[in-house]
């Protein structure tokens, strides 16, 4: 069975026309106003069976500039005349792309894979966060080098630098926020304290900036004042995943994808319009997007609605209009295929339309788009980021009941406060070193 | 009443612990950290009054505490320079923490025998077991320690340290691996938050003998003869 590799990853341009959609190691650009096609990695997919008299007048870029193995990361350079383009991923390689002549500009080693990205507000550096923990700056200027801003003893999953350039905030796997001042990383500002489980994304609030919302393994997302360290309101969104599968199943709405196998939630990934004030989330193998408005009095988030999918999608992203580009994964040919990309155009009362796949801004790219292939690969990571630790004092009690019948007595004939002389010994000993022990 | 001392024959364990293995964690913030049970004569009455040294902590649901802790070892083994030091500084509280469970189990009994033995002394002493490299921040607030104790150094968790440390706080840094303190040394001597305090000055401090004698390090290398180095450096703000 062959499938159309879904977009992983979509990125809209805050101040132009431009949504770039990533899939595997490629990427096409799309003008969001008129829905051509304007670039491309890759030659287009056509089925051929009914061969399109129409192709799109594609601008190519060389096969031999295209990463390696998956783009993780991508951002724009999106002040003065915003022409650039950086990416990075799986194969170790920071790309920076010209976007109006859609060339590569340059191509350089990084020493681990780049997970989140970002360029400083002059274009000068480009920001790496790595999955060992590290974020580098890189001068755009590839012969100039590199410095280590900063690094956690973790897996860094997310990175921003806020607008105005005074933090690099970064995200890891062991529950921590951490608020660094830039480019001096090594003044710490401050921790954003709350989450319990791994964090996934950040996104800082486009129309007030100095607010951070954050997500990952937990129930909630959580929206930050982050200078200070402190949190402002935590919406439990579980509830509203929950609720939107009951009625799915009971609508009986295609069955195939919608349930998520376990009670756990994973966020994968947040985006905004300032248009309307609007934030989507997207949640691994969840078929909807959840949009939430802003109470600017109150300076709260507040859920407004579900749209909802008939696939898991992967991504989104709003364009300068406020209209919602959702990419999922859908089998190739299915009856129920809404195409790689949903568009959800907004109307006057703030409420969300779903064209159909065949409207002319998602056209092309849900014609030509990506690329066949004969086995999707596992588009849903963010779930594996959950730790499944053992807790170490529930196993030492366990070991504990489990040898106390032969201490007992003679503990109990101890003082009151004597202190226990056996101690059991941690998984994996071997026997005999036990019984060495017992014997002294 | 006398609390038995535990013997560290029993308490044994293999000198590494996988500190990139994942663990329990708790608490999720300082602000939520319960530290009554550790310092229980720390413990404010009923109305927290004056506090000759510093503000009563504010805590979430949690008894105030009259102070702060101040002195952190970081990789406190079995705590030899935690029971020195408590009775030189006996107000000030200090924490150990120690990645390896079954030192650390040794280390609180040893606390717990010291107290019933010594009524009204090494009640500023506590241990807990973390992953200092992981959650450090879990644990103390910006600014919190005066002094530190440390051997776990990179650049990247310098910034850690510099964030939990008050300006002029001190690290001090011991070991009796001349690679190790070269390392040490070399990160410290390159960090912008960091400077050397100079042997002259460091002699003056009256931690000093006792990071000498008392710490693990110390006492193994008072066994073997052999080197130890030390150094120290002050918190600086940049």
């Amino acid at each position: 069975m062959a499938y159309r590799l879904p977009f992983g990853k979509l990125l809209h341009h805050p101040a132009r026309n431009l949504l770039i959609l990533v899939y595997g190691s490629h990427f096409q650009a799309l003008d969001s106003s008129t829905g051509a096609i304007i670039a491309s990695t890759r030659t287009l997919y056509s089925d051929n069976a009914d061969h399109e008299p129409t192709t799109p007048q594609v601008k190519y870029i060389s096969t031999s500039d295209v990463q390696e193995a998956s783009v993780r990361a991508i951002t724009f350079h999106d002040k003065v005349d915003g022409s650039l383009l950086a990416s990075s991923g799986e194969d170790k390689l920071l790309k920076v792309w010209d976007i109006k002549e859609w060339k590569l500009l340059s191509s350089r080693s990084v020493p681990k894979r780049v997970v989140s990205i970002a360029f400083n507000n002059d274009g000068s550096q480009i920001l790496t966060a790595d999955k060992f923990g590290d974020v580098y700056s890189y001068p755009t200027n590839p012969e100039n080098t590199s410095e280590l801003l900063l690094g956690h003893v973790s897996m860094i999953t997310d990175m921003v630098l806020t607008p105005n350039n005074k933090f690099v905030i970064t995200a890891d796997r062991d529950e921590h926020i951490r608020v660094s001042q830039f480019p001096k990383g090594y003044n710490i500002e401050s921790y954003c304290f709350g989450h319990t489980q791994f964090l996934s994304t950040l996104h800082i609030l486009p129309w007030d900036s100095d607010l951070l919302l954050s997500a990952g393994g937990d129930d909630f997302i959580a929206l930050w004042d982050y200078v200070p360290g402190r949190l402002i309101q935590t919406l439990d969104i579980k509830n509203f995943i929950q609720n939107q599968i009951i009625e799915a199943n009971e609508s009986n709405i295609d069955a195939t994808n919608t349930i998520p196998e376990s009670k756990n939630i994973a966020v994968m990934s947040i985006s905004s319009s300032i248009v309307m004030q609007h934030i989507a989330i997207i949640v691994e193998k969840f078929p909807g997007v959840l949009i939430l408005n802003w109470d600017a009095e109150q300076r709260h988030v507040k859920y407004m609605q579900t749209l909802s999918l008939n696939a898991n999608p992967l991504d989104c992203a709003y364009d300068l209009r406020g209209n919602l580009w959702v990419s999922s994964s859908s089998k190739d040919g299915g009856d129920i295929d809404e195409g790689l990309i949903t568009l959800f155009l907004r109307q006057d009362n703030n409420k969300y339309e779903k064209v159909s796949r065949d409207h002319q801004l998602v056209y092309q790219i849900n014609k030509f788009g990506t690329m066949k292939i004969d086995e999707l690969p596992d588009l849903y990571t963010t779930s594996q980021l959950r730790k499944d630790p053992t807790d170490w004092r529930k196993q030492k009690n366990q070991n504990e009941e489990e040898e106390v019948p032969e201490e007992a007595s003679e503990e109990s004939t101890n003082e009151t406060i004597s202190l226990p002389k056996k101690k059991t010994l941690p998984k994996g000993e071997s026997k005999r070193k036990k019984k060495r022990i017992r014997t002294e | 009443m006398s609390g038995k001392l535990p013997q560290k024959k029993f308490f044994r364990q293999r000198a590494h612990s996988n500190p990139f293995s994942d663990h329990h964690l708790d608490p999720k913030s300082p602000a939520e950290m319960d530290w009554s049970a550790h310092y229980p004569a720390f413990v404010c009455e009923e109305n927290p009054t004056e506090s000759s040294f510093d503000m009563p902590t504010k805590q979430v649901g949690r008894p105030l505490m009259k102070k702060k802790i101040e002195f952190a070892d970081l990789g406190c083994g079995y705590g030899g320079l935690l029971f020195s030091l408590s009775t030189l500084y006996p107000e000030t509280l200090m924490l150990g923490m120690e990645i390896r469970v079954k030192v650390e189990e040794y280390v609180r009994e040893k606390i717990i025998a010291l107290r019933l033995q010594h009524p009204g002394q090494y009640q500023n002493i506590s241990i807990i077991r973390m992953n200092v490299m992981k959650f450090l921040p879990n644990f103390f607030e910006k600014g919190q320690a005066r002094k530190h104790k440390a051997r776990v150094i990179t650049n990247q968790l310098l910034a850690e340290y510099a964030y939990v440390l008050r300006v002029g706080g001190i690290i001090y840094t011991i070991s009796d691996v001349k690679d190790l303190h070269e390392w040490m040394v070399k990160h410290l001597d390159e960090h912008p938050l960091f400077e050397r305090i100079p042997d002259e000055e460091v002699e003056k401090d009256p931690v000093i003998p006792i990071v000498r004698t008392e710490t693990e390090e110390g006492k193994k290398v008072e066994r073997n003869k052999g080197e130890k180095f030390l150094s120290c450096y002050r918190r600086i703000t940049n």
